[in-house]
């Protein structure tokens, strides 16, 4: 089972999860966390948009929330506070405004952003393995190791 | 890296040397890089570039802007503003185009997009101009 380390998207604790799930219940505050990627080609309005996975606003997408993801991508419109724990990158065609945090920006030539920023590694919680996981793991490898 | 600000050091015609420290205002018509510590306002149609060991206190208006070192004041370009892997700024960005390479730490407001960093640019924000939902926002059904 490939297991991946992420972030509750509601509590910032650390989670474990199957490298194939779509959701999780989050053990720590009991929120539902989506965790599959999500690509939005139409028209969202929500109060909040989060994945702890890859999300990609495509050029027909126009989304009005505030935006939480691992790693995202803007090729449309976009209007809210956004918190990417990895890089967010805004394609040429898009059009944002908001807030931005994240570990990394990359406007292309002719993208369009209005709003604050808050850039660089030190802005994001970093997802890690929790302990149980690291400990799960460990005794895993030492048993491999033993046979 | 053809699409980015040029820093080869016979391109500067002012440089403030890595033991020099100055305050005031710099009004020139070409490139400055900056090695040491400057306070004060830049004013220019060339680039500016503050190299890793630089540190800027500072007011620029300039045509662009290739950070590696530190920034704390406003960045008005009318192209371009880079901030490398190691640049770390503490003010706002206006610019039409921005490129903020991994690394990099940024903390202020931004505006950019084609002709926000042009001089007398429309103060109209085009991102304002977005077309609003004609309707009510609705819950979507995704969460």
């Amino acid at each position: 089972m490939a297991v991946r380390h992420i972030l509750c998207t509601q509590c910032d604790l650390p989670l474990d999860v199957d490298e194939t799930a779509k959701s999780v219940n989050c053990r720590h505050c009991n929120t539902r966390v989506i965790t599959e990627a999500m690509v939005v080609a139409e028209y969202v309005a929500v109060r909040r948009f989060a994945t702890a996975n890859r999300m990609r606003i495509t050029k027909k997408g126009i989304v009005y929330a505030a935006v939480r993801a691992d790693a995202l991508e803007v090729e449309g419109v976009l209007q809210g506070d956004v918190v990417s724990l990895s890089s967010i990158r805004i394609a040429k065609s898009a059009q944002v405004k908001g807030s931005l945090r994240g570990a990394s920006l990359s406007l292309e030539p002719g993208a369009t952003f209005v709003g604050d920023v808050a850039i660089g590694p030190e802005q994001v919680p970093r997802a890690e393995p929790t302990v149980d996981g690291a400990l799960a793991r460990e005794a895993a490898a030492r048993e491999a190791a033993g046979r | 890296m053809a699409d980015s600000i040029s820093t080869k050091p016979e391109e500067f015609t002012t440089v403030i040397g890595p033991d020099a420290q100055f305050k005031g205002e710099l009004t020139f018509q070409g490139a400055v890089r900056v090695d040491g510590q400057f306070e004060g306002s830049i004013q220019t149609s060339g680039k500016v570039f503050v190299s890793k060991g630089g540190k800027l206190k500072a007011e620029v208006k300039s045509g662009s802007v290739a950070l590696e070192g530190q920034v704390d004041g406003n960045l008005t370009a009318d192209d371009r503003v880079e901030l490398r892997a190691t640049a770390q700024l503490r003010g706002d960005v206006r610019a039409a185009k921005l490129l903020v390479v991994e690394g990099a730490s940024f903390v202020g407001r931004c505006e950019v997009g084609p002709n926000l960093g042009a001089p007398g640019a429309p103060a109209t924000r085009p991102a304002d101009g977005v077309a609003r939902p004609a309707a009510p926002p609705v819950a979507a059904a995704r969460h």
